[in-house]
């Protein structure tokens, strides 16, 4: 029974963020923020009823809501929406919406595809290492989400009005920052987390030899600014290959290469 | 060397070189001399490059924001430091232990006895998706005592996730290398019996009248089985199965099943570098919150001016 409900809260808040972001493109399209104060709310809407979906499975699976590749990616698109509605708070900002939104709806459409059956919480996964280290990996990809947003954003802007948006410009630099370091310590947790189980810190399987390479392309984004003043377009298509980079170690290696995170997925671990 | 011109490509061929070395199924090709080299390079690099912008950050961006670069940088650096110290020191062995047995291992100033495997395992209910073979397992608990000059010297209990370090030695058990070791008993026809232990790790060869047999693993349903082989023109040829109470005559011998014995492998390690490498995490990590919370903190200051 709360199985069904929890699917249909599932479905429910994929439905209403769809029809945000219809409203909120329309609004911005036409220049109309009274419609697009409506789409925030009721994205507000459609994210509380995700957040109480994701609550029931943690209350449901008695672990929590991170570990299988169902509840990793949802979970993904929960912190998406998230940070899009903590900037949404300044009317400024609201812009990104547009290009945001649809990251989390691709990230639903795909969990929909998924395997949704809870099973026991193996004995590696035990331990609060495991859970920091899927939470700051996705807060890592959360806040590159927003970088990869904002420059697509940046990107859009200037071809179309021909201005540089500096406003997008630097909330690319800021997000990145942030993903930067909650990715570096996904990756320091994951490491310390495969030791106590495999016994060594790290394997070079394909997933961590990719988490690497992600991190060395942000890490390349984050100096290209620093140091190099890189700013607007250079900058906005390095996060987007960060952003490809990401999307090709969660799912890309997943279809490629065999791995020890493929072993955990077996197990039900999506990450 | 000190340049940025040099820094950045050396930073992109890094990556290029990794990417590379992902489509390789063998992941040796990170632990050879040239990528390690590359890693060192790139590391000597970094040190130079920082110390000839430590003016320019100091002018342009100030005081604090030098201290998380230097700091982030001196970790990473730490860090390199720590995996080719890694490289040289500690040692590591992996063994087998089986229940009620004492086991010798190389460098260790204790031997180890198994004195249970106390596991539970899931039912296929659990894990419908899974076969049988591959179900988890919901506890694998081994509990260990150590013994110097042959007396006891402290017991503990470690599992998969949670292993033991005694004297900065590190006792972890396997997830997945754990079975049944066991015993044949072969009565011969003027009724001699020998008695031969299978280790499924390195099953033997058993020639009984002219005939060359093999087993490898026992099964534990309801009642534990052993399947006999045969080996003809190297392969593997099924001779019959050994049940538990059901004997197997094989030209002429009687062959039993005898005692039962869990086993779990295990890896033993020691790995002095392991506080070297998280202090350069440390370090990296407190570089980073300690940048972003000045520049954080300077910005404000500025929009507020």
């Amino acid at each position: 029974m709360l199985g069904i409900l929890e699917l249909g809260l599932f479905a429910l808040s994929l439905a209403v963020y769809c029809i945000a972001w219809v409203w909120h493109f329309r609004g911005w399209k036409q220049d109309a923020p009274a419609r697009t104060r409506v789409a925030i709310r009721i994205l507000w809407a459609g994210w509380l009823l995700h957040v109480l979906m994701v609550c029931l499975r943690w209350y449901r699976a008695e672990h929590v809501p991170m570990l299988s590749a169902f509840e990793f990616v949802t979970f993904f698109a929960v912190l998406v929406v998230g940070a899009f509605l903590l900037f949404a708070r300044q009317e400024r900002n609201q812009a990104l919406g547009v290009f945001l939104v649809p990251v989390a709806l691709f990230l639903m459409v795909y969990a929909a595809f998924m395997p949704k059956a809870i099973e026991p919480e193996l004995i590696i996964f035990n331990g609060l290492l495991l859970q920091f280290h899927i939470l700051t990996t996705l807060l890592g990809y959360a806040a590159w989400s927003v970088t990869f947003a904002a420059s697509v954003c940046f990107l859009y802007l200037e071809r179309k009005q021909g201005s540089t948006p500096g406003l997008f410009d630097q909330m690319a630099y800021r997000a990145a920052f942030f993903a930067f370091a909650f990715l570096t310590l996904g990756i320091i947790t994951g490491a310390l987390w495969g030791d106590r189980v495999f016994g060594q810190l790290w394997f070079w399987d394909p997933k961590e030899t990719w988490s690497f390479i992600t991190w060395l392309v942000f890490l390349a984004y984050l100096h290209a600014r620093y140091t190099l003043d890189w700013r607007g377009r250079r900058a906005a298509i390095l996060a987007i290959v960060g952003f490809a980079s990401l999307v090709f170690t969660y799912v890309g290696v997943d279809f490629l290469l065999p791995q020890i995170h493929g072993a955990a997925s077996d197990a039900g671990m999506g990450q | 060397m000190a340049s940025l011109k040099v820094a950045i490509p050396l930073l992109v061929l890094l990556t290029a070189v990794t990417i590379i070395g992902s489509l390789f199924p063998d992941p040796a090709v990170f632990g050879s001399w040239w990528y390690l080299s590359l890693l060192g390079v790139q590391g000597v690099s970094l040190l130079l490059v920082t110390i000839q912008h430590v003016p320019s950050i100091l002018k342009k961006k100030g005081r604090n924001a030098l201290i998380g670069v230097i700091t982030t940088h001196l970790g990473i650096l730490v860090l390199i430091a720590g995996i080719i110290y890694g490289g040289f020191s500690g040692f590591r062995h992996e063994i087998k232990l089986i229940e009620g047995e004492v086991t010798i291992v190389p460098e260790l100033p204790f031997v180890i006895q198994l004195d249970a495997l106390d596991i539970e395992e899931y039912r296929q209910e659990d894990f419908p998706r899974m076969s049988l073979d591959d179900l988890p397992k919901k506890k694998q608990d081994s509990h260990l005592t150590l013994l110097v000059n042959g007396k006891p010297w402290m017991s503990t209990v470690v599992a998969p996730g949670n292993p033991a370090t005694v004297d900065g030695i590190t006792l972890l058990p396997s997830v997945s290398d754990m079975g049944w070791h066991f015993e044949l008993i072969v009565t011969d026809r003027e009724g001699r019996e020998k008695t031969i232990p299978v280790r499924p790790w390195a099953p033997p060869l058993i020639t009984l009248g002219g005939k060359r047999l093999m087993t490898h693993s026992l099964i534990t349903g309801e009642t534990p089985e052993a399947e006999f082989f045969t080996i003809e023109n190297e392969t593997m040829v099924p001779v019959g199965i050994l049940r538990h109470g059901e004997p197997l005559e094989v030209e002429g011998n009687r062959v039993t099943l005898g005692r039962i014995k869990r086993y779990t492998g295990m890896q033993v390690y020691n790995r002095p570098q392991e506080w070297v490498l998280l202090l350069g995490c440390l370090m990296m990590f407190a570089g980073l919150v300690w940048h972003f919370y000045f520049r954080h903190r300077e910005r404000n200051k500025g929009e507020n001016n």
